[in-house]
Order: structure tokens, then sequence, then C-alpha cells
């Protein structure tokens, strides 16, 4: 009696607490510096996430269509410290509208980007830098050639999207953190919540890690 | 009414609390902020200086007088406890009671620019037989005295009516006078806001294409525009080169910049929302391609880079414990800092060389401070304030 009992308590705590010298870290998009949402619509703004109307471009959303992009990058290298080892990390996409189903495509974005980015440039601060090719499209050039992720959505709600090649590869330092891009590339739309409007932190990655 | 001089005494540092780049400025005991002119007057809504005509001027929401004029003497100090005052003309048999809601010197000529609003009934609405007689722009002759004014206008069923805030600015080269609260639609007025501006000629007075005087704006947004909704709408003005202009209406900025003629508007919100709409004031480095922002009513600023305006990559948010603001952010550009009053005092931020907000709070009391304006001449930060009962 007391071994159907203990026995698969030992495991549920094992599961719950997994090697006694793991740490998970949260990081979400309150706690990053470079973010954007782009649009061919709107070439030069950095934050073109939903078209409003008639030439007013605000992120009430990150509301995806083709030649539409948001880009995010997250602080890794400031949580966790030098001699560990990843061993998982999920990246959670908060959806809150998909009207019919959609493939969210996350790529690692190659390359720096900064102040000004937008469809045209990475960056216009000190000097302006175009992307390869806009929308930072450029395979192997803006963007990894192979996506991290495709996404099949279907409803609102969270997606939990396994990135923990792409997060060890930053932390070992075999690819420099440049962040993600999410797209989509077949018609129609979805929506993503915006950190850049009421809601934040809901764009959250969880990264699991230990020492090597 | 009094003033203070304070000299640069305790620096207090409070470690903040980082999350990313963001701040928890904690309170601490009072210190003294350096080149700071405390004035004691009626319940002030608005202050300019202007470093040309070497004038502090206070607008008042109540008391006898609309507008205090204070000279200043060549250390930047008043000249004298006794102001100039103005009284804001309104039509005859007008009810509501006025008063100014934005303050602007011309930077060269001796003229102050005065929009006044009515004690509100019923925000932003158009105007009734009587309102459709109110001026909302006021232009005075200071180099006189008493002050002249010499120019009176925007009135009309384009002017929304009891707003409870609305910003003027004047363009880069003082070639346009930017001004709030239009009515998109006129003749069927609805909460669509609208924005324009008057053409100054070289004298800083309103003019047509011709260069001829005019009481009409030269230019009014007509076509529906998202950004634009609800009143009061332009409640903070910033203008930046090549006649790019950042406002404000129900949440975060609002970018008209003609010259991106694909995307001309573009609204972000920075801060956190916090259950409070319209109460977003603006603030621009004198340098630095950066914003900065308040929310009336919470204890969060931000700050922000911008290109054309249009702002980029994402906001750092500061807290400042137990504040409740009253005022929106102003550079001290000589110092490098940013300054804030709500809460009975004035807060000063210190900024890092990116313009970004260091981690650091500086704090000084002031009675019911709800005014402050600054002299980068004298590198001076004047507040107004109330009297301590």
């Amino acid at each position: 009696m007391i071994r159907q009992v203990m026995l698969p308590l030992c495991m549920a705590l094992t599961v719950l607490t997994g090697s006694a010298s793991a740490k998970t870290v949260v990081l979400t998009d309150v706690d990053c510096e470079q973010m954007a949402a782009i649009s061919a619509e709107a070439p030069l703004l950095s934050w073109a996430g939903y078209h409003a109307s008639a030439g007013v471009f605000a992120p009430v959303y990150i509301e995806l269509v083709p030649g539409r992009a948001f880009l995010i990058r997250y602080p890794i290298d400031k949580v966790i410290p030098p001699g560990n080892r990843i061993t998982q990390a999920e990246w959670v996409v908060p959806v809150v509208y998909c009207p019919r189903e959609q493939k969210l495509l996350v790529h690692r974005l190659l390359g720096e980007w900064g102040a000004g980015v937008s469809h045209l440039y990475r960056s216009v601060r000190p000097q302006k830098v175009e992307w390869n090719t806009p929308g930072a499209g450029g395979a192997s050039s803006d963007r990894a050639i192979k996506a991290s992720a495709a996404v099949r959505v279907t409803d609102i709600g969270e997606q939990i999207i396994n990135v923990t090649q792409d997060v060890e590869l930053w932390y070992s330092g075999a690819s420099k953190n440049a962040g993600w891009i999410v797209t989509i590339e077949t018609k129609g739309f979805v929506r993503l919540s915006s950190p850049m409007w009421m809601t934040r932190g809901n764009w959250k990655l969880r990264i699991t890690y230990e020492p090597e | 009414m009094r003033m203070a001089f304070g000299l640069l005494g305790l620096l207090l540092l409070i470690p903040g609390q980082t999350a990313g780049e963001n701040l928890k400025l904690a309170s601490a005991t009072e210190g003294t902020i350096d080149r700071l002119v405390l004035v004691t007057t009626a319940p002030a809504a608005c202050a300019a200086v202007s470093d040309t005509a070497g004038l502090l001027a206070i607008g008042h929401r109540t008391g006898e007088a609309h507008v205090s004029l204070f000279a200043l003497n060549d250390q930047g100090q008043l000249a004298t406890d006794a102001p100039l005052t103005l009284t804001l003309p309104t039509p005859a048999a007008f009810e509501q009671k006025n008063h100014p809601l934005c303050l602007v010197f011309h930077p060269k000529k001796p003229l102050l620019y005065v929009w006044q609003d009515v004690e509100i009934k019923q925000t932003g609405v158009a105007p009734d037989a009587n309102g459709l007689k109110l001026n909302h722009l006021l232009i005075y002759d200071v180099a006189k005295s008493p002050p002249a004014l010499v120019r009176e206008l925007a009135r009309g069923a384009e002017y929304a009516i009891d707003n409870q805030a609305g910003a003027i600015a004047l363009s880069r080269s003082a070639g346009r006078l930017y001004v709030p609260n239009l009515i998109l639609d006129p003749a069927k007025p609805t909460t669509a806001a609208s924005l324009g501006y008057f053409n100054l000629d070289a004298e800083g007075l309103p003019v047509d294409a011709d260069q001829k005087p005019t009481d009409k704006l030269a230019f009014r947004i007509t076509k529906p525009n998202w950004a634009l909704s609800g009143f009061p709408c332009g409640m903070s003005y910033l203008t930046l080169e090549n006649d790019a202009v950042v406002t404000t209406n129900s949440i975060g900025t609002v970018t008209w910049n003609e010259n991106n003629a694909a995307s001309p508007f573009n609204a972000v919100m920075q801060r956190s929302f916090l259950g409070k709409y319209y109460n977003d004031r603006l603030a621009a480095h004198s340098t630095l391609p950066m914003l900065y922002g308040s929310g009336l009513g919470t204890n969060e600023t931000w700050c922000m880079e911008h290109v054309g305006g249009f702002p980029t990559l994402t906001a750092q948010r500061a807290t400042i414990e137990r504040a409740s603001l009253t005022t929106g952010p102003l550079v001290l550009s000589k110092r490098n800092q940013v300054a804030l009053a709500g809460s009975d005092r004035v807060y000063v931020l210190d900024l890092n060389d990116r313009g970004r907000f260091k981690a650091t709070l500086m704090r000084t009391r002031a009675p019911k401070a709800a005014a402050i304006a600054y002299s980068p001449r004298f590198d001076t930060l004047y507040v107004a304030v109330e009297k301590v009962k």
C-alpha cells in the first residue's frame, strides 16, 4: 500500500523538480529592448502591427499578414550565467484571433538590427543599413534558411514552441543572438497579442538550464 | 508669493530595481535641487519661459487673473514678486468660466500665444451659439506694458469646446502654430477629432497663402483618422525636424509626419495601461532622438527612441514610488535630466548619454505643483506651487 503510494509520489516529485541543480527562468517582452512589428505597407515604421485606418498604423495587435512580421530579441545572456547548458526552451506565442487555420513561421534572425528597424531597414543609426531583402526576408542573409518552427494555428490561445535548439545555439555562441522573426506566408491573417499596447508580458520564453 | 532658490546639496541615489531596463524608483527623504525656483501663485494649469523676452508666464485655472507674467533678472530669478496679469477675453454674456490650457512664447519675437477653453460641462463638444464666439487663440505682444492683445482667433464650428487639456506648439522654423481639439467634420460633429495649424509670417502672426492676416487654419486633417478619436485631442505637441509632429490622444503617442506618404500616422502606447485615458503628456530631448512621456494621475514615466518622430524599439519605463503625477515630463537640457511634478513634489531623473533613465531620483517639496517650465539660458527650473495653508 505504501509502495503503491510512495513510488508514484516520488516520480511526480522528480518530474516537478527535475535535477536538483536545474533552474528555469522566464523572460517576457517586458525584458526585451529589441522588438518591432514591420510591414510592407508602412515600410519605414518600426511599429506597424495593425493598419488601423488609411495611413494610420498602430500596434494594437500584431496582425500578421503576408508582408508583415514581428521581430523580437530576448536578452538571454543577461539571465543565464556561463558554464551551463540549456536543457529546454519553450516560447509562448499569444494568439488572440485566428479566423481560419494559419501556419506561423519562426526563423532566427541573422545580423544586427536596431533603431529605426523597419520593412526596409535593419537600422538607420548610426547609418542606414538595409535588409538584404525587404522585410528581413533574405534567406541566409537576413534570416536562417530553415525555419526553427512552423506552427499550425487554428484557434486563440498560447502556442508553445520548442526553441531549445535556437536558444542553445545563442547561449553557446555558435550563433549570434539576433532574435526571431515571425511571419505567415499564406493568405489571411492571424492576430497576436501586442507588447506595445495595453497588455504586456504575454510573450514568454521559458528556459531551463543546468550546470555542464 | 515667495520663491526659493535651491543649492545643489544632497544627491539622493536611490538604487532602483530593474526588469530589463525598466526602473522602479523608490522614495527617499527630501533633498534640494539646484537652480530651482518655486513660484507661489493661484492654482496653475500651465507655464512657459521666454529666454528672449526674459519672462516666466503661468496660466491659472482659477483665481482672479488668467495669466501671471513675471519678469526675470539676469540671473534667471524673478525680478519682482508682483507679476503683470492678463485676463483673457470671452464673448459677452458667456456663462462658463474660461481659462488657459497652454502658453507658448515665440522663440525670437516678444509674443505670447495663449490657448484657452472653458470649464467643462461635457468634454469636447461642438460649440453652441455662445461657444462659436469664443476665440481659443490669443496672441499678446509682451514687449508692451501692459502686454497688448494683438490677435484673437480660432473660433467657430471646427473648434471643440469644453476640453480639459489642449496644447499649442510652434514648428521648429516658427512658420506654423499647431492647435488642438478640432472637430473632424464640423457639419456633422461627432467624437471624431482632428488637428491642424496656422501658418505664421516672420513676425509670428497668422497669415494666409498670400501672406495676408487671416484667422483661418492653413491646414486641418479632414480624413477620418483612427488615431484621433475623442477629446481632448492634442494634449501635448512636440514639433521636430521637417515638420514632423508627435502628439497625444486617448492613449500613447500619435506621430504625424507628412513626409512619410505611405504611413504618415503612427500611434504607439508606451506606458502601462492603468485604466486611464486622455492623460498622456510628452517632451522631447533637445539633441538626442528621444521621446519622454508620463500619464497624469499615474506614477509612471517613460522614454523611447524615435526616427522622424516614429517610435522605434522599446520604451523604458520608470515608476516613482508613491507619486501621482500632475505634469508631463520636462527635459532640462543643460543638465541632461527630466523633471516632473506631482504629489506635492518635484522629481528629477538623470539621463545617460543615450538619453535613457538612470536609476537615480531626486525630489523636493513643491506644494500642489501643477505646472513647470525650464530656461535653457539660465538652466533654471520654475515650478508653480500653491501657498500652504
